[in-house]
Protein backbone atom coordinates (compact mmCIF):
# COMPACT_ATOMS: atom_id res chain seq x y z
CA UNK A 1 0.00 0.00 0.00
CA UNK A 2 2.97 2.14 0.93
CA UNK A 3 3.74 2.23 -3.39
CA UNK A 4 0.48 3.61 -4.04
CA UNK A 5 0.82 6.41 -1.84
CA UNK A 6 4.13 7.39 -2.78
CA UNK A 7 3.43 7.24 -6.49
CA UNK A 8 0.30 9.48 -6.11
CA UNK A 9 2.75 11.65 -4.64
CA UNK A 10 4.87 11.82 -7.07
CA UNK A 11 2.08 12.38 -9.84
CA UNK A 12 0.95 15.86 -7.83
CA UNK A 13 4.57 16.80 -7.60
CA UNK A 14 4.80 16.33 -11.01
CA UNK A 15 1.86 18.18 -12.22
CA UNK A 16 2.90 21.23 -9.58
CA UNK A 17 6.19 21.38 -11.58
CA UNK A 18 4.36 21.45 -15.13
CA UNK A 19 2.41 24.18 -13.64
CA UNK A 20 5.55 26.49 -12.84
CA UNK A 21 7.09 25.91 -15.96
CA UNK A 22 3.88 26.58 -18.00
CA UNK A 23 3.61 29.86 -16.29
CA UNK A 24 7.44 30.49 -17.11
CA UNK A 25 6.68 29.83 -20.97
CA UNK A 26 3.98 32.24 -20.79
CA UNK A 27 4.34 34.21 -24.14
CA UNK A 28 3.10 37.54 -24.00
CA UNK A 29 0.95 38.97 -26.69
CA UNK A 30 2.64 41.47 -28.84
CA UNK A 31 5.23 38.52 -28.96
CA UNK A 32 3.07 36.18 -30.35
CA UNK A 33 1.40 38.13 -32.76
CA UNK A 34 4.54 38.95 -33.78
CA UNK A 35 5.96 35.24 -34.05
CA UNK A 36 2.42 35.04 -35.94
CA UNK A 37 2.81 37.66 -38.64
CA UNK A 38 6.60 37.09 -39.48
CA UNK A 39 5.98 33.54 -39.63
CA UNK A 40 3.02 34.33 -42.36
CA UNK A 41 4.89 36.78 -44.27
CA UNK A 42 7.76 34.32 -44.91
CA UNK A 43 5.27 31.63 -46.03
CA UNK A 44 3.16 34.21 -48.15
CA UNK A 45 6.33 35.93 -49.38
CA UNK A 46 7.37 32.21 -50.61
CA UNK A 47 4.47 31.23 -52.19
CA UNK A 48 3.84 34.09 -54.04
CA UNK A 49 7.22 33.23 -55.52
CA UNK A 50 6.70 29.84 -56.22
CA UNK A 51 3.45 30.66 -58.01
CA UNK A 52 5.20 32.92 -60.05
CA UNK A 53 7.77 29.93 -61.47
CA UNK A 54 5.16 27.38 -61.42
CA UNK A 55 3.46 29.78 -63.74
CA UNK A 56 6.32 30.09 -65.82
CA UNK A 57 7.61 26.81 -66.21
CA UNK A 58 4.03 24.94 -66.26
CA UNK A 59 3.48 24.87 -69.73
CA UNK A 60 6.90 24.56 -70.90
CA UNK A 61 7.51 21.05 -68.63
CA UNK A 62 3.77 19.88 -69.91
CA UNK A 63 4.77 20.51 -73.65
CA UNK A 64 7.97 18.91 -73.07
CA UNK A 65 6.00 15.66 -71.50
CA UNK A 66 4.00 16.04 -74.46
CA UNK A 67 6.52 15.85 -77.12
CA UNK A 68 8.36 12.85 -75.27
CA UNK A 69 4.71 10.91 -75.15
CA UNK A 70 4.29 11.49 -78.56
CA UNK A 71 7.87 10.82 -79.76
CA UNK A 72 7.65 7.27 -77.88
CA UNK A 73 4.46 6.49 -79.59
CA UNK A 74 5.73 7.20 -82.73
CA UNK A 75 8.57 5.05 -82.37
CA UNK A 76 6.28 1.83 -81.17
CA UNK A 77 3.75 2.28 -83.64
CA UNK A 78 4.29 4.94 -86.06
CA UNK A 79 1.66 6.61 -87.62
CA UNK A 80 -0.27 10.09 -89.12
CA UNK A 81 -2.33 10.87 -85.77
CA UNK A 82 -3.28 9.49 -82.88
CA UNK A 83 -6.72 9.72 -81.42
CA UNK A 84 -7.30 9.51 -77.74
CA UNK A 85 -10.27 7.30 -76.81
CA UNK A 86 -11.88 6.44 -73.56
CA UNK A 87 -13.36 4.00 -71.30
CA UNK A 88 -10.53 1.70 -70.85
CA UNK A 89 -9.71 -0.30 -68.02
CA UNK A 90 -7.98 1.62 -65.65
CA UNK A 91 -6.81 -0.50 -62.59
CA UNK A 92 -3.89 -2.12 -64.02
CA UNK A 93 -2.13 1.21 -64.27
CA UNK A 94 -3.16 2.46 -68.08
CA UNK A 95 -3.19 5.82 -68.07
CA UNK A 96 -4.15 6.54 -71.55
CA UNK A 97 -5.69 4.38 -74.79
CA UNK A 98 -5.11 5.81 -78.41
CA UNK A 99 -5.93 4.56 -81.72
CA UNK A 100 -3.56 4.95 -84.02
CA UNK A 101 -4.52 6.13 -87.67
CA UNK A 102 -2.77 6.59 -90.71
CA UNK A 103 -4.65 7.25 -93.99
CA UNK A 104 -7.48 7.81 -92.48
CA UNK A 105 -7.55 3.77 -91.27
CA UNK A 106 -6.73 2.35 -87.95
CA UNK A 107 -3.48 0.47 -88.06
CA UNK A 108 -3.22 -0.32 -84.31
CA UNK A 109 -3.44 1.32 -80.87
CA UNK A 110 -1.07 3.17 -78.90
CA UNK A 111 -1.24 2.54 -75.12
CA UNK A 112 0.26 4.19 -71.77
CA UNK A 113 1.14 2.92 -68.60
CA UNK A 114 2.75 2.95 -65.13
CA UNK A 115 4.03 -0.17 -63.77
CA UNK A 116 6.48 -0.89 -60.45
CA UNK A 117 9.59 -1.42 -61.37
CA UNK A 118 12.75 -2.01 -58.70
CA UNK A 119 13.70 1.44 -58.08
CA UNK A 120 9.65 2.94 -58.50
CA UNK A 121 7.01 3.85 -60.94
CA UNK A 122 7.70 3.82 -64.71
CA UNK A 123 5.36 4.94 -67.25
CA UNK A 124 6.03 2.76 -70.51
CA UNK A 125 4.29 3.28 -73.89
CA UNK A 126 3.26 0.41 -75.84
CA UNK A 127 2.04 0.24 -79.47
CA UNK A 128 -0.51 -3.04 -80.18
CA UNK A 129 -1.58 -4.16 -83.67
CA UNK A 130 -4.84 -5.24 -84.91
CA UNK A 131 -4.06 -8.58 -83.59
CA UNK A 132 -3.50 -7.63 -80.29
CA UNK A 133 0.14 -8.31 -80.78
CA UNK A 134 2.73 -5.87 -79.42
CA UNK A 135 4.49 -3.42 -82.10
CA UNK A 136 6.70 -1.80 -79.90
CA UNK A 137 7.33 -0.60 -76.24
CA UNK A 138 9.46 2.72 -75.01
CA UNK A 139 10.25 3.27 -71.21
CA UNK A 140 9.37 7.16 -71.18
CA UNK A 141 10.10 7.82 -66.98
CA UNK A 142 12.02 5.43 -64.84
CA UNK A 143 13.86 5.17 -61.62
CA UNK A 144 15.67 2.29 -61.99
CA UNK A 145 19.50 1.56 -60.81
CA UNK A 146 21.84 2.29 -63.34
CA UNK A 147 23.70 -0.44 -64.70
CA UNK A 148 21.47 -3.06 -63.49
CA UNK A 149 17.80 -2.19 -64.08
CA UNK A 150 18.65 0.05 -67.28
CA UNK A 151 19.88 -2.50 -68.93
CA UNK A 152 16.12 -3.58 -69.36
CA UNK A 153 14.47 -0.38 -69.47
CA UNK A 154 17.19 1.79 -71.59
CA UNK A 155 17.90 -1.13 -74.10
CA UNK A 156 15.83 -1.04 -77.18
CA UNK A 157 17.28 -4.54 -78.13
CA UNK A 158 15.72 -5.89 -74.68
CA UNK A 159 12.36 -3.72 -74.97
CA UNK A 160 12.22 -5.45 -78.39
CA UNK A 161 11.82 -8.77 -77.43
CA UNK A 162 8.84 -7.91 -76.40
CA UNK A 163 7.60 -7.15 -80.25
CA UNK A 164 5.39 -9.84 -81.70
CA UNK A 165 4.40 -10.67 -78.04
CA UNK A 166 0.55 -11.25 -77.59
CA UNK A 167 -1.26 -11.85 -73.56
CA UNK A 168 -0.67 -12.94 -71.15
CA UNK A 169 2.98 -12.32 -71.40
CA UNK A 170 4.78 -14.60 -68.94
CA UNK A 171 8.47 -13.69 -67.42
CA UNK A 172 11.02 -16.92 -67.46
CA UNK A 173 8.25 -19.83 -67.86
CA UNK A 174 6.26 -20.75 -70.19
CA UNK A 175 6.38 -21.52 -73.99
CA UNK A 176 4.48 -18.56 -75.88
CA UNK A 177 4.22 -15.57 -75.32
CA UNK A 178 7.26 -16.26 -72.91
CA UNK A 179 9.94 -12.95 -71.78
CA UNK A 180 13.32 -13.87 -70.82
CA UNK A 181 13.94 -11.18 -67.82
CA UNK A 182 17.57 -9.73 -67.88
CA UNK A 183 19.58 -11.90 -65.32
CA UNK A 184 20.38 -9.53 -62.36
CA UNK A 185 17.42 -7.50 -63.04
CA UNK A 186 14.58 -9.12 -62.59
CA UNK A 187 12.19 -6.86 -60.96
CA UNK A 188 12.94 -3.96 -63.44
CA UNK A 189 12.11 -6.97 -65.96
CA UNK A 190 9.04 -7.86 -64.68
CA UNK A 191 7.66 -4.31 -64.06
CA UNK A 192 7.90 -3.99 -67.75
CA UNK A 193 6.43 -7.04 -68.60
CA UNK A 194 3.67 -5.63 -66.00
CA UNK A 195 3.00 -2.90 -67.84
CA UNK A 196 3.14 -4.98 -71.19
CA UNK A 197 0.36 -7.08 -70.09
CA UNK A 198 -1.83 -4.16 -68.84
CA UNK A 199 -1.65 -2.82 -72.01
CA UNK A 200 -2.61 -5.86 -74.20
CA UNK A 201 -5.45 -6.45 -71.91
CA UNK A 202 -6.49 -2.89 -71.73
CA UNK A 203 -6.90 -2.64 -75.48
CA UNK A 204 -8.42 -6.33 -76.08
CA UNK A 205 -10.93 -5.06 -73.35
CA UNK A 206 -11.60 -1.84 -75.30
CA UNK A 207 -12.12 -2.74 -78.58
CA UNK A 208 -14.42 -5.45 -79.28
CA UNK A 209 -13.58 -6.42 -82.39
CA UNK A 210 -9.69 -7.64 -81.20
CA UNK A 211 -12.04 -9.55 -78.19
CA UNK A 212 -13.10 -11.47 -81.08
CA UNK A 213 -10.11 -11.99 -82.32
CA UNK A 214 -8.71 -13.20 -79.18
CA UNK A 215 -10.93 -15.77 -78.62
CA UNK A 216 -10.00 -16.93 -82.03
CA UNK B 1 35.54 37.96 -43.99
CA UNK B 2 38.70 36.43 -45.71
CA UNK B 3 37.43 34.46 -49.00
CA UNK B 4 40.64 32.22 -48.86
CA UNK B 5 40.05 31.36 -45.27
CA UNK B 6 36.05 30.29 -46.24
CA UNK B 7 37.26 28.49 -49.60
CA UNK B 8 39.83 26.46 -47.76
CA UNK B 9 37.03 25.37 -44.83
CA UNK B 10 34.81 24.78 -47.49
CA UNK B 11 36.56 22.54 -48.98
CA UNK B 12 38.51 20.76 -46.67
CA UNK B 13 39.00 21.58 -43.10
CA UNK B 14 35.20 22.35 -42.32
CA UNK B 15 34.22 20.08 -45.28
CA UNK B 16 30.30 19.80 -45.05
CA UNK B 17 30.46 15.81 -45.84
CA UNK B 18 33.70 14.71 -44.63
CA UNK B 19 34.14 16.70 -41.28
CA UNK B 20 31.34 18.06 -40.21
CA UNK B 21 29.52 14.64 -41.78
CA UNK B 22 25.89 16.09 -43.20
CA UNK B 23 24.35 15.53 -45.93
CA UNK B 24 25.69 12.06 -46.15
CA UNK B 25 22.77 10.28 -47.62
CA UNK B 26 22.19 12.13 -50.44
CA UNK B 27 25.93 11.61 -51.42
CA UNK B 28 26.25 8.15 -51.04
CA UNK B 29 22.94 7.70 -52.93
CA UNK B 30 23.87 10.14 -55.87
CA UNK B 31 27.36 9.22 -57.19
CA UNK B 32 27.18 6.91 -58.99
CA UNK B 33 28.24 8.36 -62.32
CA UNK B 34 29.78 11.90 -62.68
CA UNK B 35 27.09 13.60 -64.23
CA UNK B 36 24.79 12.70 -61.42
CA UNK B 37 27.71 13.63 -58.84
CA UNK B 38 28.02 17.30 -60.92
CA UNK B 39 24.36 17.60 -61.33
CA UNK B 40 23.54 17.45 -58.08
CA UNK B 41 26.86 19.21 -56.31
CA UNK B 42 25.95 22.22 -58.39
CA UNK B 43 22.19 22.27 -57.75
CA UNK B 44 22.78 22.30 -53.72
CA UNK B 45 25.47 25.09 -53.85
CA UNK B 46 23.40 27.34 -55.92
CA UNK B 47 20.55 26.61 -53.53
CA UNK B 48 22.49 27.11 -50.58
CA UNK B 49 23.81 30.20 -52.02
CA UNK B 50 20.12 31.89 -52.50
CA UNK B 51 19.14 30.20 -48.90
CA UNK B 52 21.85 31.55 -46.87
CA UNK B 53 21.46 34.85 -48.39
CA UNK B 54 18.11 35.09 -48.05
CA UNK B 55 18.24 33.68 -44.19
CA UNK B 56 21.01 36.76 -43.49
CA UNK B 57 18.79 39.11 -44.99
CA UNK B 58 16.24 37.96 -42.81
CA UNK B 59 18.16 37.27 -39.42
CA UNK B 60 17.50 40.38 -37.60
CA UNK B 61 13.09 39.91 -38.73
CA UNK B 62 13.30 36.11 -37.97
CA UNK B 63 12.13 35.69 -33.97
CA UNK B 64 14.24 33.05 -32.41
CA UNK B 65 11.33 30.62 -31.45
CA UNK B 66 10.37 30.09 -35.14
CA UNK B 67 13.51 30.01 -36.73
CA UNK B 68 13.76 26.52 -37.58
CA UNK B 69 10.16 26.61 -39.05
CA UNK B 70 11.33 29.87 -41.16
CA UNK B 71 14.22 28.31 -42.48
CA UNK B 72 12.31 25.16 -43.66
CA UNK B 73 10.04 27.38 -45.51
CA UNK B 74 12.75 29.17 -47.15
CA UNK B 75 14.54 26.27 -48.32
CA UNK B 76 11.82 23.86 -49.60
CA UNK B 77 10.52 27.12 -51.51
CA UNK B 78 13.95 27.22 -52.91
CA UNK B 79 14.46 23.66 -53.76
CA UNK B 80 10.97 23.78 -55.11
CA UNK B 81 11.69 26.17 -57.49
CA UNK B 82 15.22 24.86 -58.86
CA UNK B 83 13.22 21.66 -59.07
CA UNK B 84 10.85 23.94 -61.40
CA UNK B 85 13.16 25.34 -63.29
CA UNK B 86 15.69 22.05 -64.24
CA UNK B 87 12.67 20.55 -65.08
CA UNK B 88 11.32 23.13 -67.58
CA UNK B 89 15.02 24.24 -69.01
CA UNK B 90 17.62 20.98 -68.17
CA UNK B 91 15.26 18.32 -68.94
CA UNK B 92 18.23 15.52 -68.62
CA UNK B 93 19.78 16.37 -65.44
CA UNK B 94 16.41 16.82 -63.61
CA UNK B 95 16.20 12.94 -64.86
CA UNK B 96 18.97 11.55 -63.75
CA UNK B 97 18.37 13.16 -60.24
CA UNK B 98 15.05 12.53 -60.46
CA UNK B 99 13.53 12.18 -56.67
CA UNK B 100 17.14 13.65 -54.85
CA UNK B 101 16.42 17.37 -55.73
CA UNK B 102 13.41 17.13 -53.52
CA UNK B 103 15.07 15.97 -50.69
CA UNK B 104 17.82 18.52 -50.90
CA UNK B 105 14.85 20.01 -49.09
CA UNK B 106 16.22 17.70 -45.88
CA UNK B 107 19.66 18.14 -46.62
CA UNK B 108 21.34 18.86 -43.64
CA UNK B 109 24.11 20.96 -44.95
CA UNK B 110 21.44 23.80 -45.85
CA UNK B 111 19.81 24.07 -42.95
CA UNK B 112 23.16 23.40 -40.63
CA UNK B 113 24.11 26.46 -42.74
CA UNK B 114 21.65 28.47 -42.06
CA UNK B 115 22.01 27.98 -38.57
CA UNK B 116 25.14 28.13 -38.01
CA UNK B 117 26.23 30.64 -40.47
CA UNK B 118 23.47 32.55 -42.47
CA UNK B 119 21.59 33.97 -38.92
CA UNK B 120 24.38 35.10 -37.55
CA UNK B 121 26.26 37.10 -40.50
CA UNK B 122 25.87 39.88 -42.81
CA UNK B 123 24.91 39.30 -46.78
CA UNK B 124 28.14 38.66 -48.45
CA UNK B 125 30.20 36.18 -46.06
CA UNK B 126 26.44 34.04 -45.64
CA UNK B 127 26.47 33.98 -49.53
CA UNK B 128 30.35 33.18 -50.14
CA UNK B 129 30.09 30.60 -47.00
CA UNK B 130 26.57 29.07 -49.22
CA UNK B 131 29.53 28.78 -52.19
CA UNK B 132 32.77 27.56 -50.15
CA UNK B 133 30.45 24.58 -48.34
CA UNK B 134 28.62 24.04 -51.77
CA UNK B 135 31.83 23.73 -53.58
CA UNK B 136 33.45 21.18 -50.69
CA UNK B 137 30.11 19.18 -51.47
CA UNK B 138 30.14 19.05 -54.96
CA UNK B 139 33.73 18.31 -54.61
CA UNK B 140 33.21 15.16 -52.19
CA UNK B 141 30.53 13.75 -54.37
CA UNK B 142 33.06 14.56 -57.68
CA UNK B 143 35.76 12.35 -56.37
CA UNK B 144 33.12 9.82 -55.04
CA UNK B 145 31.60 9.42 -58.07
CA UNK B 146 34.55 8.98 -60.19
CA UNK B 147 36.08 6.08 -57.73
CA UNK B 148 32.87 4.39 -57.32
CA UNK B 149 32.04 5.03 -61.22
CA UNK B 150 36.02 3.88 -62.40
CA UNK B 151 36.18 0.52 -59.98
CA UNK B 152 32.15 -0.26 -60.49
CA UNK B 153 31.65 -0.23 -63.88
CA UNK B 154 34.91 0.71 -65.67
CA UNK B 155 34.22 3.94 -67.70
CA UNK B 156 34.56 7.63 -66.69
CA UNK B 157 32.47 10.52 -66.98
CA UNK B 158 29.33 8.80 -67.74
CA UNK B 159 26.68 10.72 -68.66
CA UNK B 160 29.23 13.94 -69.43
CA UNK B 161 31.98 12.70 -71.83
CA UNK B 162 31.34 10.50 -74.94
CA UNK B 163 27.91 11.27 -75.54
CA UNK B 164 26.67 9.90 -72.50
CA UNK B 165 28.23 7.25 -72.65
CA UNK B 166 31.62 7.57 -70.77
CA UNK B 167 35.02 6.65 -71.73
CA UNK B 168 35.67 2.86 -71.04
CA UNK B 169 38.61 2.17 -69.19
CA UNK B 170 38.83 -1.96 -68.91
CA UNK B 171 35.34 -3.90 -69.80
CA UNK B 172 32.59 -3.25 -67.08
CA UNK B 173 32.67 -7.70 -66.87
CA UNK B 174 35.69 -6.72 -64.24
CA UNK B 175 34.15 -3.73 -62.39
CA UNK B 176 33.27 -4.36 -58.97
CA UNK B 177 29.56 -3.71 -58.91
CA UNK B 178 28.63 -4.00 -55.48
CA UNK B 179 30.71 -0.09 -55.71
CA UNK B 180 27.55 1.02 -57.66
CA UNK B 181 25.32 -0.16 -55.25
CA UNK B 182 24.74 1.55 -51.94
CA UNK B 183 27.30 -0.84 -49.99
CA UNK B 184 29.96 0.57 -52.10
CA UNK B 185 28.32 3.79 -50.77
CA UNK B 186 29.01 3.55 -47.38
CA UNK B 187 32.12 2.14 -48.05
CA UNK B 188 33.90 4.43 -50.15
CA UNK B 189 32.82 7.32 -48.37
CA UNK B 190 33.95 5.87 -45.36
CA UNK B 191 37.73 5.12 -47.06
CA UNK B 192 37.54 9.75 -47.88
CA UNK B 193 36.49 10.14 -44.50
CA UNK B 194 39.13 8.27 -42.89
CA UNK B 195 42.21 9.61 -45.52
CA UNK B 196 40.84 13.42 -44.53
CA UNK B 197 40.74 12.70 -40.84
CA UNK B 198 44.18 11.14 -41.21
CA UNK B 199 45.41 14.65 -42.98
CA UNK B 200 43.84 16.59 -40.69
CA UNK B 201 45.75 14.64 -37.70
CA UNK B 202 49.21 15.05 -39.70
CA UNK B 203 48.27 18.58 -40.36
CA UNK B 204 47.78 18.68 -36.34
CA UNK B 205 50.62 16.83 -34.70
CA UNK B 206 52.79 19.26 -37.82
CA UNK B 207 51.45 22.65 -36.07
CA UNK B 208 51.53 21.40 -32.94
CA UNK B 209 55.78 20.89 -32.93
Amino acid sequence: MKWKKEKAEAAVEKSRRAEGKAAKLQLDKPYTIRLTVTLLGITVVTALLLGIVNYMTAPIIEESNRRKTEAAMQQVLAADSYQSMEGFPTEEGVTSLSEAISNGETVGYVCEVTSSGFGGEMSLVVGVDLNCRVTGVSVVTHSETKNIGTKVVESQEVLDRFVGLTSPITVNSGEENRFDAVSGATFSSRGVADGVNAALDAVAATVPVLQSAEEG
Amino acid sequence: MNFKKQLKEGLLTQNPVLVQQLGMCSTMAITTSLSNGLGMGVSVTIILALSNIFISLLRKIIPDKIRIAAYVVVIAGFVTMVDLLLQAYLQDIAESLGVFIPLIVVNCIILARAEAFASKNRVLPSAVDGICQGLGYTLVLVVMSVIREFLGSGTFGSGVLNGGEGIRIFPESYGAQMLVLPVGGFLTLGVLIAVVQWMQDRSARKGGK
